[in-house]
């Protein structure tokens, strides 16, 4: 990971009222760059902006931090933000000690939510990160029937959210050759939830380009709604 | 006292306050007022002439001038008072006319060896060698003036016709039913009194009084004649053992063992838990060394389902006098269900994710949740098909009252009804539910509870915070210990050996609280608290107290969910999950069922009479009078006895009957209590019938209870030497064939004592005055 990377962390600031959630972004260590920061770093910080400012309205409750809030796993304070989302996994080469601190996290009582990579290739290296991070764990589809998707919203089918590009401008809503969307998970043994997948789908461009008057409102809708039913699971399950 | 009264006055006090006094010539009272006026008179003459021709005239001498006259015009009286002949009257038994019980105590505690004037060193042996021995017997001595018979007692009081019979082997001494047994067994002969022979060890369970007043209201005094010493020179004894009834399986199970002890000041003993032979835990415990008795707190998990009888023992001392009172038993039943919790969050966060989290994984705790989402929209979890359904918090009783403990998370006052507030309340003092509040931005001061019903429910003092002052402020570092009450606590005993749990808890990772909670309310205890840098005094972390018939406890941070996620807790650390699975398990201990059973204690010796008493209440946990209330027993053998339980008038809703606990072994009770018809409830219990040996627990003679027996009934207690005194007493009793007995006074020591010390002291002070 490159050090001026540092630089986009975005820890909570010592003045900082403390709050009971934080949307945290995992920066990971990766083989793909834009500009100066890496994969992890993608629609970053507008999506997770974007998404509080939803999810507060709607939570109205949630005692929530306003902004972004940006953690590499080496960081002990990760384990003070239980809620953790990242992004294009498909390039994500996390190192062996990222690995360990991840691995505590999650085992611990972390929930990991997973985004926006697409196709067979993408989920290939973040089947291979999972399986030297969790390798003791299966990833398992999620049935429609689990509380993540009725614990405030009913969802009851999932759907492929574009990029903004193809949003905006209707394309076709697939990437690659990931055709078909998936929510898969990795339970521990007793039945608790640690890891969310989204493949084939970007949530958080829809979270991002909600309040783009051309972004269709059938996927931000979607998109907020499974957003809201992740944070509402992590902080109840 | 009163050998020196005896001495002075002839006769013992006793027979003063029995006896009337007179004279016996009242006819020579005018003559002798006559002559001691006479004498008086000369007297006075004399020493006002003497008086004058004095040589000492200084004030001195003035002052001393009048004493010969007074003296001797006491001697006088006295003199006077001899000639009328005072006399004590005494109505005494007819020789043979009327019957003495003597009633011996037959059981295994007379064996004990701490009679120094036995031959054979034993309490028994001093009975026998007093009753029947050769020198002046107690049982010869009596048979002179009364018609006497001898009975045995343990339970009861039998007829005996020796002394040849007494075995000292009997299991128990009730002595209160022997007496009246034996009262009962003399009625109808002219009885002077019952004379016992006891060590005073009364091993039954009910209250002495009852027996005594059946025993005065007959008129029959009880002479009570003690055997052993009043204290024993080496001796522990496991003196008493509070348990809980019943816990939850998996529970850590808090014993209050009382040992006392004589002789064994300073030294350290093991006292040893056993559950069915295994050792589930040894605790040190060290004797002062001035008192006798210490109690120790002990600890073990119940994890074995079912009764069980938890023995409480400390093995016996090289040079112990008794060893049979070293143990004791207690009978527990670990329960294998599970305990409603509901729990109520006010909003999302990972305190009430992470407590929910920590015992889940216990069979014996079901955590139902509702937790406010968005306004007016919650997220209920776990409720299953044996749980009312709601949105938000109960507004119904019977929805609220079938849950054992309440946790309400970050929740703010203004949400509630006043009813509802109440209801909670209620269901603490009322339903006797416990309820936990926990810390968070809407709790407490901080969520407006000052003020309002839920202010009751706080342990801690509240404040009143007006709503506008906006985010309440956030005490950060706090590091926390345990206060002197915490050490030991089930609660917080976080590791099973007491001193690492004791030395765990400052080294956690230091939380936060919105609560600044420094104040305990009057019977509150703190069990953890906190120093910051924040805040001057120490804060409050947990704190408890009780509500009429529940609980509340208080737990201030509002992130303990740190000590199960950071990054300096190893993973495998159970700290967060026990702390939270203890919690919720005293939460929910002691809690009452809508319908309960009891026996009146959980251990009887064969044959003793059982009182089951029956609590019925309805969903709303009101009391219920108009119910059929059905226990049925079953016995060891398996033979099953139906009883029914009446409603006791006494208090609502109890219901009670009684059964005879012949069988040894474990016995189960089931209550079954319908109402019209309908079943409201089962309830279940055990009691276990067993040799008990309660005498030989306080085996030193009992004194106090003696001498109650003896002032109570109108007897009196003797020592075991005194047969005639006690031959004495018995003869003056007011009771059987009488005869009246004038006895004389006039030569009473007192008398001719006073007689040489007036006329002494009035040549004495002649003498100083120069006038001898």
């Amino acid at each position: 990971m490159r050090t001026f990377e540092r630089y986009l962390y975005r820890p909570v600031h010592p003045d900082e009222v403390l709050r009971e959630f934080y949307f945290t972004r995992l920066a990971y260590s990766g083989h793909m760059y834009r500009g100066f920061a890496g994969s992890w770093s993608i629609d970053y910080p507008k999506a997770d902006r974007q998404f509080m400012v939803g999810l507060k309205r709607l939570l109205d409750q949630l005692d929530a931090y306003d902004y972004d809030h940006a953690l590499p796993a080496t960081d002990p304070e990760l384990f003070r933000f239980p809620f953790l989302y990242s992004v294009e996994v498909g390039y994500m080469a996390l190192s062996p000690p990222e690995r360990e601190a991840l691995r505590r996290y999650l085992l611990a009582g972390g929930f990991w939510v997973i985004d926006d990579f697409w196709g067979s290739w993408e989920w290939a290296n973040l089947e291979r990160e999972l399986s030297l991070l969790l390798p003791e764990y299966p990833i398992v589809d999620i049935p429609l029937d689990h509380p993540i998707f009725h614990c405030f919203y009913d969802v009851e089918e999932i759907i492929q959210v574009p990029n903004v590009g193809q949003g905006r401008y209707g394309g076709p809503t697939w990437e690659q050759d990931g055709f078909t969307p998936h929510v898969r998970g990795i339970f521990d043994e007793d039945g608790r939830l640690m890891v969310v997948i989204n493949w084939n789908t970007d949530l958080g461009d829809a979270w991002e380009w909600a309040e783009d008057e051309w972004y269709p409102v059938r996927f931000s809708h979607y998109a907020y709604q499974m957003g809201v039913n992740f944070v509402v699971y992590a902080m109840s399950h | 006292m009163v050998g020196l009264f005896e001495f002075l006055f002839k006769y013992r006090p006793a027979l003063f306050e029995e006896g009337r006094f007179t004279f016996v010539s009242p006819g020579w009272m005018q003559v002798a007022a006559l002559l001691a006026g006479a004498l008086l008179v000369i007297a006075a003459f004399t020493y006002r002439r003497l008086g004058a021709g004095t040589a000492d005239r200084t004030a001195g001498a003035d002052r001393l001038r009048w004493l010969p006259p007074v003296f001797r015009s006491l001697a006088i009286g006295v003199l006077v008072f001899c000639l009328l002949q005072p006399a004590l009257v005494l109505s005494t038994v007819v020789p043979q006319e009327t019957f003495v019980g003597v009633v011996v105590d037959d059981s295994r505690s007379m064996a004990m060896p701490d009679e120094a004037a036995a031959a054979d060193g034993t309490r028994a042996g001093a009975v026998l060698e007093a009753l029947s021995g050769e020198s002046g017997s107690m049982l010869d001595r009596l048979a002179e003036r009364f018609q006497v018979r001898l009975l045995a007692f343990g339970r009861s009081a039998e007829r005996i016709e020796s002394t040849e019979q007494l075995r000292f082997g009997r299991a128990d001494s009730r002595i209160g039913e022997a007496l009246v047994a034996a009262s009962d067994e003399l009625a109808g002969l002219p009885l002077s009194g019952l004379v016992l022979l006891s060590d005073g060890a009364d091993s039954a369970p009910a209250e002495l009084g009852d027996a005594l007043l059946t025993l005065k209201a007959a008129g029959t005094p009880v002479y009570t004649v003690g055997v052993g010493r009043p204290r024993l020179r080496k001796d522990i004894e496991v003196s008493r053992v509070v348990a809980p009834r019943r816990v939850l399986e998996g529970s850590t199970v808090e014993v209050e063992v009382t040992l006392s002890q004589t002789g064994f000041g300073g030294r350290t003993v093991d006292l040893e838990v056993e559950d069915d032979g295994r050792i589930v835990n040894l605790e040190q415990v060290t004797f002062p060394r001035g008192g006798s008795a210490v109690t120790a707190r002990v600890m073990f998990a119940a994890n074995d389902e079912g009764a069980r009888e938890f023995r409480f023992q400390v093995a016996g001392q090289p040079d112990e006098e008794l060893l049979l009172n070293n143990e004791r038993t207690a009978l527990v039943e670990v329960l294998k269900r599970r305990e409603k919790i509901f729990f109520f969050e006010g909003e999302p966060r990972d305190e009430s994710k992470f407590l929910r989290r920590a015992v889940s994984q216990d069979e014996n705790l079901h955590v139902v949740s509702m937790t406010r989402q968005a306004a007016n929209k919650f997220y209920g979890m776990n409720f299953d098909e044996d749980t009312r359904r709601f949105e938000g918090f109960p507004t119904r009783r019977e929805e609220l009252f079938e849950y054992s403990g309440v946790i309400l998370g970050s929740m703010e006052a203004s949400f509630f009804t006043h009813d509802q507030m109440r209801m909670l309340v209620d269901f603490a003092s009322q339903r006797g539910g416990g309820v936990l509040l926990l810390g968070g931005r809407r709790a407490f001061s901080e969520g407006g509870f000052a003020g309002t019903p839920l202010a009751e429910l706080s342990p801690v003092v509240l404040y009143d915070r007006p709503a506008d002052q906006g985010r309440p402020e956030l005490m950060t570092d706090l590091r926390i210990d345990l206060t002197p009450q915490g050490r030991g606590h089930p609660a917080t005993l976080l590791r099973d050996d007491r001193d690492e749990a004791n030395e765990l808890w400052p080294t956690l990772p230091p939380l936060s609280a919105y609560q600044r909670a420094t104040e305990l309310k009057a019977g509150a205890t703190a069990l953890l608290q906190a120093e910051s840098p924040m805040v001057r005094d120490p804060m409050i972390v947990l704190a408890h107290h009780r509500i009429g018939r529940g609980r509340a406890i208080a737990f201030t941070p509002h992130d303990s969910w740190h000590w199960q996620m950071s990054a300096d807790i190893p993973l495998e650390d159970q700290t967060h999950e026990r702390l939270w699975r203890q919690m919720l398990r005293w939460l929910v201990s002691y809690v009452p069922d809508r319908i309960e059973v009891e026996a009146d204690r959980d251990r009887f010796e064969p044959g003793s009479t059982v009182t089951l008493r029956a609590t019925v209440r309805d969903e709303a946990f009101q009391e219920v009078n108009r119910a059929q209330v059905v226990a049925a027993i079953e016995q060891p053998s398996g033979e099953e006895v139906e009883v029914p339980l009446d409603w006791s008038v006494e208090r609502d809703g109890e219901f009670v009957g009684t059964f005879t606990a012949r069988e040894s072994g474990l016995y189960r009770v089931e209550v079954d209590a319908r109402s019209e018809g309908e079943l409201l409830g089962v309830a279940t219990s055990r009691f276990a019938v067993d040799e008990l040996n309660e005498e030989l627990f306080g085996a030193a003679r009992r004194d106090s209870v003696l001498k109650r027996i003896a002032s109570e009934t109108g007897g009196r207690q003797v020592g075991l030497g005194q047969a005639d005194r006690l031959v004495e007493d018995l003869s003056v009793s007011s009771e059987g064939t009488l005869v009246r007995e004038a006895r004389d006074l006039w030569d009473m020591p007192i008398l001719f004592l006073a007689l040489v010390a007036l006329l002494g002291g009035e040549w004495a002070v002649r003498r100083r005055l120069g006038m001898a």
